[in-house]
């Protein structure tokens, strides 16, 4: 396999990377040994997104896919990050061969079979060590990681619902919503009805994909008791540190994957200014939080649909 | 006397549009106010036809609600660059006439007002179960501080059995308002039900029906049984806010107080109700001071907590509430 095969494959599993309403916000560019990540402004979200934090955030994770397909196929690369507010978000070069380790392999696997999954989880608590290990994951991308405590329960659960009524309160949060969850079957994108589960009581409130009572994946209620809730944060806000805070992210969800765990990013309580605020207030230093994750153990082990994706030959121009 | 205005027309807009959120009793908004050109002032007045004859027959209820009117105005002129001073009653023969502002020295907004001033439109009573989890200590110091700013006190009712004696006055209170017809005639004509308005408490709005093992009492707007399991929190936090005595001014200045009190309850993300039923009744209140054991007249009971968002109650436009020149 050549090294444009290698970036290409890389492509193909950066295409499995979660984003905001399965914008898939990015655009790729190949020339040989050099890979480009572009942002696609095209597909931000207006309302749900003005500032573009959350289509940062995607094409981190994206990033983090890339990375990780590329160290499964034995190459090493080096990272570019321009920042600088143009579009041009990173740029990868092959540089050379590096040795497959176990856990590069674990985690290439997770990129296949991680779900955003929305379903309550089981009271089966997640080991310290694990969160330790999801912990070392975020940090290794210069992302700090926090454990929700206890006795911060309520009032992440406070900020979340305050994010949910506030978004759902404003009609052209709405009106996105129900544009990206009706997605037709030809674009490959948005969060289609089958992957939403129907409205129960929950420990934490989870967004609403789907509007009416009635659809979604049906679940039990309760449940939730054993999940982890975490909040992704750092000092920064630059656009390189909400790319990285992306792959941090993505570092985390793989991470968990591979350790036996479900996961759900949750985004909307920091989409939103006021309960954004709240949960700075939960962080040590009162660090910009960019994106929370919960995780634990499945209650229903039945496999969750995947979400659509785009073609290959829809996000990556260039030749090899 | 003629002089620049430095009280413009948009600032009296943007003022009274945050005035107006404050809360009253069922929301029944009895103010009014005037941009007086003339001086360069802004006057806040009782509404005379607002003030409920059976609930609060003395005006008690009507200045804490023009008081906590008078903080959202203040408030939002400070929001921007342009604090206003406060007198309160300035005139012995116009007694609707509460307040006057009058411009201080401009200066830019402090970090604390900003924040305050964003929780206005926040700000709204929730009268439903909260979560079980205590308010954490941090959260308490602000809100006793927040009282303090305003020249005001905020008891915390701490431990189950002070809890229960302060729940046991507003039980006893609330037996007595409740033996009066005219009371509760009053309560419903000003419950809305499904139609447009801009005043009175939307059923939406009010808490689930009572149940005999509820610590509190709240007013009941409306009627909806709870969902299972959805009692109220069984230790809630009970504040006591009061100030120095019980004049006019003392329940204006104490309106001040509360509505500092609530924008930082809202800015922290907790939610409050307020039980003024003890306050309502001269002997449960009196019982309330001395289990307080506080000399200065306590003018509203808080109950704060960690609450799931509710709805915010309508209220009157700009144009209703200014009077004309």
């Amino acid at each position: 396999m050549s090294s444009s095969e290698a970036l290409e494959q890389a492509v193909r599993d950066a295409l499995r990377a979660p984003s905001i309403f399965n914008t898939q916000p990015w655009s790729w560019r190949l020339d040989r040994d050099v890979l480009e990540l572009w942002a696609d402004r095209s597909r931000q979200l207006d309302a749900t997104d003005p500032y573009g934090h959350q289509l940062l955030l995607s094409c981190g994770a994206a990033l983090h896919h890339a990375l990780v397909s590329l160290a499964a196929s034995g190459r090493a690369a080096e990272v570019e990050r321009p920042g600088g507010g143009g579009d041009l978000l990173a740029r990868i070069r092959v540089v050379g061969q590096q040795d497959v380790t176990p856990d590069t392999m674990a985690l290439r696997d997770a990129i296949a079979v991680r779900r955003t999954d929305r379903r309550p989880y089981a009271d089966e608590a997640v080991p310290d060590d694990v969160l330790d290990a999801l912990t070392a994951a975020a940090l290794a991308g210069q992302v700090n990681l926090h454990r929700v405590r206890y006795d911060q329960m309520p009032m992440f659960a406070v900020a979340v619902a305050y994010a949910a009524r506030a978004q759902t309160d404003d009609p052209a949060y709405l009106n996105e919503l129900m544009r990206w969850t009706n997605r037709p079957r030809w674009s490959n994108d948005g969060v289609p009805p089958a992957t939403a589960v129907r409205r129960v009581p929950r420990r934490v409130a989870v967004r609403e994909f789907a509007l009416t009572p009635h659809e979604g994946i049906p679940v039990k209620a309760g449940g939730d008791l054993g999940a982890a809730y975490l909040v992704l944060h750092g000092p920064g806000t630059a656009i390189t540190d909400r790319l990285r805070a992306g792959e941090a992210l993505s570092a985390v969800l793989l991470t968990a994957v591979a350790r036996g765990l479900r996961v759900a990013p949750i985004t909307d309580v920091v989409e939103v200014d006021h309960p954004r605020d709240l949960v700075r207030g939960l962080l040590p230093e009162h660090d910009e939080p960019y994106a929370a994750v919960r995780c634990g153990y499945p209650v229903d082990r039945t496999e969750l649909p995947a979400t659509p994706r785009r073609w290959l030959r829809e996000v990556l121009r260039g030749r090899k | 006397m003629t002089t620049i205005a430095t009280i413009t027309e948009a600032l009296f807009h943007e003022a009274v549009t945050a005035a107006i959120r404050a809360p009253s009793l069922h929301n029944s908004q009895p103010w009014r106010f005037r941009l007086d050109h003339e001086h360069d002032a802004i006057e806040v007045r009782a509404d005379p036809s607002r003030i409920l004859p059976v609930t609060d027959p003395d005006g008690w209820g009507m200045r804490i609600s023009c008081g906590a009117a008078t903080f959202n105005l203040r408030l939002a002129a400070a929001g921007r660059g342009q604090p206003l001073a406060v007198q309160w009653l300035p005139s012995s023969s116009d007694r609707t006439l509460l307040a006057r502002l009058t411009p201080a020295s401009p200066r830019p907004a402090t970090e604390a007002e900003q924040r305050l001033l964003r929780a206005v439109p926040r700000r709204h009573s929730n009268r439903r179960p909260f979560h079980a989890e205590p308010v954490p200590l941090a959260a308490r110091a602000d809100l006793v501080t927040a009282a303090k700013a305003e020249d005001a006190w905020l008891d915390l009712v701490v431990g189950v059995v002070p809890v229960a004696a302060v729940a046991e006055i507003a039980h006893a209170a609330n037996r007595v308002l409740y033996r009066d017809p005219a009371y509760l005639d009053e309560l419903r004509s000003w419950t809305r039900h499904g139609e447009q308005a801009e005043d009175g408490v939307p059923a939406e709005a009010g808490g689930p029906t009572a149940e005999p093992q509820d610590l509190l009492p709240q007013r009941p707007f409306g009627d909806h049984p709870r969902a299972p399991g959805r009692d109220y929190e069984p230790e809630p936090l009970v504040g006591v806010l009061g100030g120095g005595g019980n004049s006019p001014v003392d329940q204006l200045r104490a309106g001040h107080a509360l509505q500092r009190v609530l924008l930082t309850i809202t800015d922290l993300g907790l939610a409050a109700s307020m039980l003024s039923q003890p306050i309502e009744v001269p002997a449960a209140r009196e019982q309330l001071r001395l289990a307080l054991g506080r000399y200065g007249m306590p003018q509203m009971v808080l109950r704060i907590g960690f609450g799931d968002p509710g709805s915010a109650t309508p209220r009157r436009s700009f144009e209703q509430v200014v009077q004309p020149e």
